[in-house]
C-alpha cells in the first residue's frame, strides 16, 4: 500500500510523540491502514491521515489503564535526551495525559494541534473545519483548565510555555 | 540568536516539507525559516535523520498449505461467510485430527519472516568466516561461526529458545532461560558452529506469553513440535 510506505513514519513519529512509545504508535497507524484498506480508501493525504491518528491516539490516551502507564513513564524520565535544550517544541506527555481527562473531544483535539503538532489557529482551522472563533474560545478554555490544574502539581516539562 | 522562535513550524508543515508536497512559495518560506531557526532546524533534522524502519502491514500474507499462521483478515460478504462456515463445519474436525492445532507440520519449516500484530518476527543470521561477516548466509562450513538476531514487536521481555535440526537431529546451542527486550535485529547473546554435511534448520522460538515449549518435546517430535510463533533459516553444507 504506497500511502502506507509513503505516510507511515510521519504518522508513527506523530503517534510516538503523543504516547511515548512506538509500538502503541505502529498499532494505530497500521489499524488506520488497515481500516482504510477495508474500506478501499487509498485516495488520502497526509493531512486526513494526521487526523485520524490523531482521534485514535487520544482514544488511547482516554483509556484509564492508559493513562496510568504514561503517568508513570512520565515519571522516570521528562524528556528524550536527544531533545534537550528543544522541550520548546515538545509537549510534555503529562500535561496531554491530565488534560485529556477533563477537556471535551473537541477541546482534546485542538489542544494536540495547537500543543503537540505546533500548529497555527490557522492551520488547525483548514485541518479541522472547525471555525477561527470556534478555536480560540476551545483555546482559551483549556488555558483556564490547564492552569487550574497545573497550579497545585506544577509540571516536570512545562508545556513549553507558548501562548495560547 | 534565540534557540526557539515564537512561532515555530508545525510538525505536520515538516512532515510536508520533507516529502515534497509543499507548493513552491510555501516551501520557500519554510525553508528559509529553518535556516535561521535553530530550533525548527532540529525539528527538522530529526524527520530527515529518523531512521525508522515502517513494519510490513499485516494484511495480506501468503498461506502456506498445512500451515496454521495468524494473519488479519478481512471481513467476508455474508454468503462468502456461510459457505466458510460449512467448510469449517465440515472440514475442520478431519483437518485438526489429522494435523493438530498448534504446530509446523514436518514437510513446513517455519519462514524467517512472520507477520503479527504489532510488526513482524523475524530471524537474520550473521556468518563470521575468519573474519569475514556474510549476513543471511545459505551455507556453512565446520570453521564458520554464527550469530542471530531477532525482529520482534512484542512490549517487555519475552523468552526465546534456538533449535538447530540436522537431520534426525536437534541441538540447543544457546544457554537455557534466555530472554531479550524486542526490538528490530535484537543480538541473541552466544554464537554457535556447525559440523557435519547435512542440511541444517535453524530455528528461534519466540514466547511471548510464557507459554513456551520444552526441549524434550522438540527433541521427540522434531520440527512438528516447534511452536507458531518460530521463525528459521536454512543452511547447507559447502562442499570442501
Amino acid at each position: 500500500m504506497d500511502i502506507y510506505r509513503r505516510y507511515g513514519p510521519a504518522l508513527v513519529r506523530k503517534c510516538t510523540r503523543m504516547l511515548g512509545n512506538i509500538q502503541d504508535a505502529e498499532d494505530i497507524v497500521q489499524g488506520l491502514f488497515v481500516d482504510l484498506l477495508k474500506k478501499g480508501k487509498d485516495n488520502v493525504d497526509l493531512p486526513y491521515l494526521y487526523r485520524a491518528v490523531t482521534n485514535r491516539s487520544l482514544n488511547c490516551i482516554r483509556n484509564r489503564n492508559r493513562r496510568r502507564q504514561l503517568l508513570g513513564d512520565q515519571c522516570r524520565s521528562s524528556a528524550h535526551p536527544q531533545n534537550e535544550g528543544y522541550e520548546y517544541y515538545y509537549f510534555s506527555r503529562e500535561a496531554l495525559t491530565r488534560l485529556v481527562a477533563v477537556l471535551d473531544k473537541k477541546s482534546t483535539e485542538i489542544m494536540v494541534y495547537r500543543f503537540c503538532d505546533n500548529m497555527t489557529q490557522e492551520e488547525i482551522a483548514q485541518l479541522t473545519g472547525y471555525s477561527r472563533k470556534t478555536i480560540g474560545k476551545k483555546l482559551a478554555g483549556i488555558s483556564q483548565k490547564a492552569e487550574h490544574i497545573f497550579k497545585d502539581a506544577p509540571l516536570v516539562n512545562n508545556g513549553n510555555g507558548r501562548r495560547l | 540568536m534565540s534557540a526557539h522562535c515564537d512561532i515555530p513550524v508545525s510538525w505536520l508543515r515538516l512532515e510536508q516539507f520533507h516529502l515534497g508536497e509543499l507548493d513552491v512559495q510555501t516551501a520557500r518560506v519554510i525553508g528559509a525559516h529553518v535556516d535561521g531557526c535553530p530550533g525548527c532546524r532540529h525539528c527538522l533534522d530529526s524527520i530527515e535523520n529518523d531512521t525508522y524502519v515502517l513494519p510490513p502491514l499485516p494484511v495480506f500474507e501468503r498461506r502456506e498449505w498445512g500451515a496454521r499462521v495468524r494473519t488479519w483478515m478481512y471481513r467476508p460478504a455474508p454468503l462468502a461467510l456461510s459457505a466458510v462456515g460449512i467448510l469449517l463445519i465440515t472440514v475442520l474436525p478431519v483437518y485438526l485430527a489429522v494435523f493438530g492445532t498448534t504446530h509446523w507440520r514436518s514437510d513446513v519449516v517455519p519462514p524467517s519472516t512472520m507477520a503479527v500484530k504489532g510488526g513482524v518476527v523475524e530471524i537474520t543470521s550473521e556468518r563470521n568466516r575468519d573474519g569475514e561477516v556474510t549476513t543471511n548466509p545459505t551455507t556453512y562450513t565446520s570453521r564458520d561461526r554464527f550469530h542471530l538476531t531477532l525482529t520482534c514487536p512484542f512490549v517487555g521481555d519475552v523468552r526465546y529458545d534456538v533449535a538447530v535440526f540436522q537431520g534426525d537431529a536437534v541441538f540447543f546451542p544457546m544457554g537455557n532461560e534466555q530472554s531479550i527486550t524486542c526490538g528490530n535485529e535484537v543480538p541473541l547473546s552466544g554464537a554457535f558452529a556447525l559440523t557435519g554435511n547435512e542440511e541444517t534448520t535453524v530455528c528461534v522460538m519466540v514466547f511471548p506469553d510464557e507459554m513456551d515449549v520444552s526441549r524434550t518435546s522438540i527433541r521427540t517430535g522434531g520440527i512438528d513440535a516447534l511452536p507458531l510463533l518460530s521463525v528459521c533459516t536454512m543452511l547447507s553444507p559447502e562442499e570442501i
